[in-house]
């Protein structure tokens, strides 16, 4: 990661004298996913470098799920009593970073750019005791405890893969509104819980995109309209 | 005292360096705390500071263990590298990194009161200057905070967006209004979840006009 911001800066730095024919840009939004059998939100965010005309991107993206503002809940029978009780309730989170790569094309007479960004990174999703259930009968760590309660497997991390189709839409020269239908999965994931965590996602957002100040540059929404 | 201290400095300093001084309350339900700030500008736009903040630990974690009451202070080294210096719009990485020493009331586990951690986080931010009196920010920022003792564990690692607002109150004096929010993951999963933290900062600038500056 570290190695790509420092790519990153040096190939803005010598953009800057350069014509900019690489800027960097930035991206954050908040996704709903229909993942692991229910419905969530989260989230996401970009940053990096744009090159070939705003045609491609190239930088670090991520999400995440997290569990306190998702009421989703996930009910756990247990063979052996908790704190005196034969079912919790267990809240999910988690998330992903990775290397993020974006191919677009403007469209509509510049007026709207269609990409095809994908993650390709690494992370995880768990399930977890919540609340009252958080204060252990014997004084342990929660993490402790859902571990014994899931059979050692209360998470699963790997290889993520969120990929998609992407609209920018060039209401301005340097903001844009977006909005994306996405895929994401955990590659060979495995909790106790759920061995599948993967499944669509809708991600609305706002990225942020330098215009370029070359006139003889053809391509995206970046290019400035004298 | 330190506010002081580091105003005297910023007073001393003639161009073409630009000072910046700054105060900030950030509420969170976590650690509600006062941070003061100083800043230095390069003509190249390269910022490098100063930052301490004064914390209540109201929803914390000592390795792994909640602190529900509890002190913070926090000192941090301030990096930031302009990408893009546009008119109306300009792209920042910024770098902060630091000790953060966490005092709990009342002893976690086998009479552990105190840890120490590496604050870092890591901001790509883009200012959009909308007008002369106020600017747009945007941006995120990975976090990375690392416990080192009483033994060394992940102690909060996430990304926050972040939203805000620059208003130019004077020549020299800015007010900003600063959101941040995402998921965080520490301690095995026995830390933070969540971070919502809103910021409301006052920034002066010593004999410079405050539209110098590349960012808040």
């Amino acid at each position: 990661m570290l190695h790509v911001l420092t790519t990153i800066v040096l190939l803005s730095t010598t953009a800057r004298a350069e014509s900019r024919s690489v800027t960097p840009f930035l991206s954050m939004g908040w996704r709903g996913y229909a993942m692991a059998g229910h419905l969530s939100h989260g989230p996401a965010f970009g940053f990096g470098a744009s090159i070939l005309d705003d045609h491609l991107r190239i930088g670090i993206g991520g999400t995440s799920r997290p569990g306190p503002i998702n009421p989703a809940t996930f009910p756990l029978k247990l063979e052996q009593p908790y704190k005196g009780k034969k079912s919790v309730q267990l809240r999910s989170d988690g998330g992903a970073t990775g290397l993020l790569v974006d191919l677009g094309l403007p469209i509509a007479q510049d007026r709207v750019r269609v990409s095809t960004p994908i993650l390709l990174g690494y992370g995880g999703y768990g399930f977890y005791l919540v609340d009252e259930d958080r204060k252990t009968p014997d004084g342990r760590k929660p993490s402790d405890w859902e571990d014994k309660l899931l059979s050692g497997a209360d998470s699963g991390f790997g290889v993520v893969v969120d990929g998609g189709i992407q609209a920018a839409i060039a209401v301005d020269r340097v903001v844009r509104p977006t909005v994306s239908a996405r895929f994401h999965t955990v590659l060979g994931y495995d909790a106790s819980f759920s061995d599948r965590y993967a499944g669509p996602s809708v991600e609305f957002g706002l990225e942020v995109v330098p215009p370029r100040k070359n006139p003889t540059s053809t391509g995206g929404p970046g290019k400035p309209k004298e | 005292m330190l506010l002081f201290s580091l105003s005297r400095v910023a007073l001393a300093a003639d161009d073409p360096n630009a000072n910046a001084l700054t105060t900030t309350i950030e509420l969170a339900k976590a650690e509600p705390r006062a941070r003061f700030e100083w800043r230095v500008q390069r003509p190249n736009r390269f910022q490098l500071g100063l930052s301490g903040q004064v914390g209540l630990a109201q929803g914390l974690y000592l390795n792994g263990w909640p602190v529900d009451a509890g002190r913070t202070f926090t000192g941090q080294l301030l990096g930031s590298f302009p990408l893009v210096h546009q008119q109306a719009l300009r792209v920042d990485l910024q770098l902060e990194s630091g000790p953060r020493f966490l005092w709990a009331a009342e002893p976690v586990e086998n009479g552990q009161d105190g840890s120490l951690s590496l604050a870092t986080g890591l901001r790509p931010l883009a200012t959009l200057l909308l007008s002369n009196v106020w600017d747009l920010q945007l941006g995120w920022t990975a976090r990375f905070d690392m416990q080192i003792r009483p033994n060394v564990s992940a102690d909060a690692i996430g990304q926050l967006l972040l939203g805000g607002a620059v208003l130019h109150l004077s020549p020299n004096l800015d007010c900003s209004l600063r959101v941040e929010t995402g998921g965080l993951y520490g301690y095995n999963g026995d830390g933070a979840k969540y971070l919502t933290r809103v910021g409301l900062g006052l920034r002066w600038f010593p004999g410079r006009n405050a539209q110098a500056f590349s960012n808040f």
